[in-house]
């Protein structure tokens, strides 16, 4: 049995070694070709952990990439002189924004927590991308051990930990298509410009927007929202309420067209309406833009994102919401 | 749980340590600690699923019994009777019953007659046709007097839940699966690292080949009409992979675990696509469920030895049998009415056994004629997969439709990828075609071995979904 054991201990040693040279190579060729605001993450959090230790931020921004690309540190704190920071990541679900907030309460504290609700996270199901990407750059801390214990399935934690090869795979399409077809998704990700923001100026044509996309085709099920999402959200109002951090929810604008297609959209209103009522937290819903001054081909650069000019005007709108 | 899972991965070398701790000192302790884990897999799915397996096998146990007991035949056959019955009733009301509600309720609004549909929406419980088939080859057999009725209890039960091949086969039989829950089994090395090798290879055959494959499958079969001849052509040829890829790899995994344990499981897949007609197709493709309809239903009818119109009753009713099996879909049935049209030339032809040994032996290549006779059978094959994989009838006609367009645009170069593991998968296969296990882990070089076992490993990882899928053959 002992010769047998050693050949099983070599193989699985050497196939350790083999995936972190194979993930490490992944890496540095997802680095060049693809950030699919993934990268973002690094950046927001090295970042983060620069503004000085115990300091408290006036506003911390939380959310999807709606809340990343939409609200604008920078240009809140020249007009307003507020400080806020922007932890929004691609596809943040309601559970992983629970976890970032603890894990950032110990290095700044905010005053105030805006938190985006964008309806396709509460759906998400699976965490390691959204949360993967942020556990990773956070500091050590009991915190960040609790985000990976709760918040992920045990395939989720081999990625993260031992097997990252399984994580950097996702990047294997985007590689294959930089090499193969010179299609490079960074062209694509949009400008980091500090504060956790991300720009982006080009703008959507109405026929862009007409053509079929994914809203199209969506039907929500019953019970579309998945009950741990729901039960973030109530985590996240317990724990401002215990800590006397003001909270409050929003939804950011989508292009006129957009809305219209989304069949669902009145259920989806209603259901945030209700669970922001249900934790008493002050809900703001701009998904309609109805009375902001946004077009669709001027203010949004996809089918679901400002572009930096809709950002200006829609963050210049939000002065009375973000005031303590 | 499922074998791709992380669950499985924990689960598995649990179990070993235990198993082979030496705290097992008995037969007794094994067999106790086996229909443990065994239940404790299979209700890992959901605990309900485990009141059937219970009963059936309680049921079968004392059936068995009271078989051996009775004196007089008529005494026996009842016994039998009431096994039969019992097993077939729970598999048709869980598996069948709906389908049944439906059908009458078509044919009855065909004529014009409405009725308010009461299916019950019944969950079927994963594996009830392998463990159902299991146990009842156990009850014919005693009546047989093949076998010998067992007293002991726990053996049994083992013999009808253990866990490598509870829910999808290989369906074993009692006479050579039975005695190996009465041996206390010691650890050999070659057995173990043959599990292990199998493991390897049948994941990789999963989660690399099938689940790949699956992904354009559902694309093509979801909307053959909005697909190419081309296309279509390939979403066969895929899909032939997949359900190949599927099942032959949860066979190795199931097999190799059964090694693990120091048990030896039949062979259910020997290399099926390098077959010369459709008859050595079946001889290749799902052996255990082959077999058992060939012992059990085929043969009692008379098999081959009675009039022509006998054999082809016979052909078709194994056929369609073996259709209904897998489940309760017109489609199935009309798969197998279409692999019962393959066969029947062969056997009134008496050319059913003519391929007894594998394809191109002690050669490195086929012949030019077995090449295109294993091509011949491959697309005859292939084109009774639409009708196993369409939803409906109506959704294979459609796909038949559509492969005689002969239209050819559609093609991208990601349609390649699934192709090139395809091509991967044939190779190895290939040079393997004598052996259990592929001839990369037999390879007299330590570095081709070991770059093997490596390369695969991490190609399960690399290309694997994240998202362990269901093995296709959980759903019979």
């Amino acid at each position: 049995m002992k010769p047998l054991l050693i050949r099983i201990s070599v193989f699985l040693l050497g196939l350790m070694g083999l995936n972190f040279l194979l993930a490490y190579a992944l890496g540095v060729l997802e680095r060049d070709v693809d950030k699919r605001g993934y990268a973002f993450d690094r950046y927001r959090w090295e970042e983060f952990y620069q503004l000085p230790k115990g300091d408290s931020l006036d506003i911390l921004f939380l959310g999807s990439s709606h809340a990343y690309r939409g609200f604008d540190p920078q240009q809140m704190e020249s007009s307003w002189r507020i400080k806020s920071f922007n932890l929004g990541s691609s596809g943040q679900t309601p559970l992983t924004s629970w976890h970032v907030l603890q894990n950032a309460v110990l290095h700044q504290p905010p005053k105030l927590v805006v938190m985006e609700l964008y309806f396709y996270t509460f759906m998400e199901a699976d965490q390691l991308n959204n949360g993967g990407n942020n556990w990773l750059q956070m500091e050590a801390s009991s915190a960040k051990w609790r985000f990976l214990w709760q918040a992920f399935d045990l395939y989720e934690i081999s990625a993260l930990t031992i097997l990252p090869v399984l994580r950097r795979k996702n990047a294997l399409p985007y590689i294959l298509r930089k090499y193969l077809r010179g299609d490079d998704h960074l062209d694509h990700a949009g400008k980091y410009k500090g504060a956790g923001y991300v720009e982006r100026n080009e703008r959507i044509s109405t026929q862009q927007l007409s053509s079929p996309d994914l809203y199209d085709e969506l039907g929500l099920a019953a019970n579309w929202a998945l009950p741990k999402h729901e039960k973030a959200i109530e985590e996240i109002a317990k724990f401002c309420a215990k800590r006397d951090i003001e909270l409050r929810f929003i939804s950011a604008p989508m292009p006129t067209l957009t809305v219209q297609k989304i069949k669902d959209q009145d259920r989806i209103d209603t259901y945030l309406q209700e669970l922001a009522t249900k934790v008493g937290v002050n809900y703001r819903n701009d998904t309609h833009n109805s009375g902001l001054g946004l077009v669709d081909s001027l203010h949004f650069f996809d089918n679901n994102h400002l572009n930096a000019e809709g950002v200006k005007i829609w963050n210049q709108q939000l002065k009375e919401f973000l005031s303590p | 749980m499922l074998f791709n899972s992380v669950d499985f991965a924990i689960f598995l070398p649990l179990v070993l340590l235990l198993y082979w701790s030496g705290l097992l000192r008995n037969v007794r302790d094994r067999n106790g600690f086996l229909v443990v884990v065994s239940y404790l897999f299979y209700g890992w799915w959901d605990w309900r699923f485990l009141l059937l397996i219970v009963f059936s096998s309680a049921l079968d146990f004392s059936v068995g019994k009271q078989i051996a007991k009775a004196e007089d035949q008529w005494a026996r056959k009842r016994w039998l009777w009431l096994s039969i019955s019992t097993n077939v009733g729970l598999l048709g009301f869980f598996k069948y019953y709906n389908f049944f509600i439906d059908s009458f309720l078509d044919a009855f609004q065909l004529l014009g007659l409405t009725f308010s549909p009461h299916s019950l929406q019944l969950i079927l419980p994963v594996g009830i046709s392998f463990y159902t088939f299991q146990t009842m080859s156990y009850t014919i057999d005693v009546y047989r007097r093949k076998t010998e009725a067992t007293d002991d209890a726990l053996a049994f039960f083992a013999y009808v839940s253990f866990f490598p091949q509870l829910v999808a086969g290989p369906i074993e039989r009692a006479t050579s699966f039975l005695p190996q829950f009465y041996q206390l089994h010691t650890f050999r090395d070659d057995r173990f690292r043959v599990g292990l090798q199998l493991i390897l290879w049948g994941l990789f055959k999963k989660m690399v080949i099938a689940d790949n494959c699956a992904y354009w499958v559902d694309q093509i079969f979801a909307d053959p009409g909005e697909h190419s001849s081309l296309l279509l052509v390939l979403g066969i040829l895929l899909f032939a992979f997949q359900i190949y890829g599927d099942f032959s790899g949860y066979s190795d995994i199931a097999i190799g675990t059964g090694r693990l344990l120091g048990f030896e499981l039949r062979k259910n897949f020997a290399y099926p696509y390098f077959s010369r007609d459709v008859a050595e197709f079946w001889r290749r493709w799902h052996i255990s469920l082959s077999t058992w309809f060939r012992d059990y239903v085929y043969i009692p009818l008379g098999g081959s030895r009675v009039s022509q119109g006998k054999q082809i009753r016979n052909v078709f009713m194994i056929f369609l049998l073996s259709g209904f099996w897998h489940g309760a879909n017109w489609t199935f049935l009309a798969w197998g009415f279409l692999h019962a049209l393959f066969f029947l030339p062969l056997i009134l032809l008496g050319r059913n056994r003519k391929y007894l040994e594998v394809a191109g032996k002690d050669r490195w290549l086929p012949t030019l004629g077995e090449g295109l006779r294993m091509l011949l059978t491959f697309g005859l094959v292939g084109l009774a997969w639409v009708l196993f994989r369409a939803e409906s009838v109506g959704e294979a006609m459609e796909f038949y439709q559509g492969l005689l367009a002969f239209s050819m645009d559609g093609w991208k170069v990601q349609h390649t990828f699934p192709l090139l593991g395809v091509s991967c998968l044939l190779v190895i296969e290939w040079f393997s075609r004598n052996t259990e296990i592929p001839f990369l882990f037999r390879h007299k070089m330590v570095a081709v071995r070991w770059s093997s076992y490596w390369g695969m490993a991490l190609a399960i990882l690399l290309f694997s979904p994240a998202e362990p899928s269901v093995f296709i053959y959980f759903q019979f």
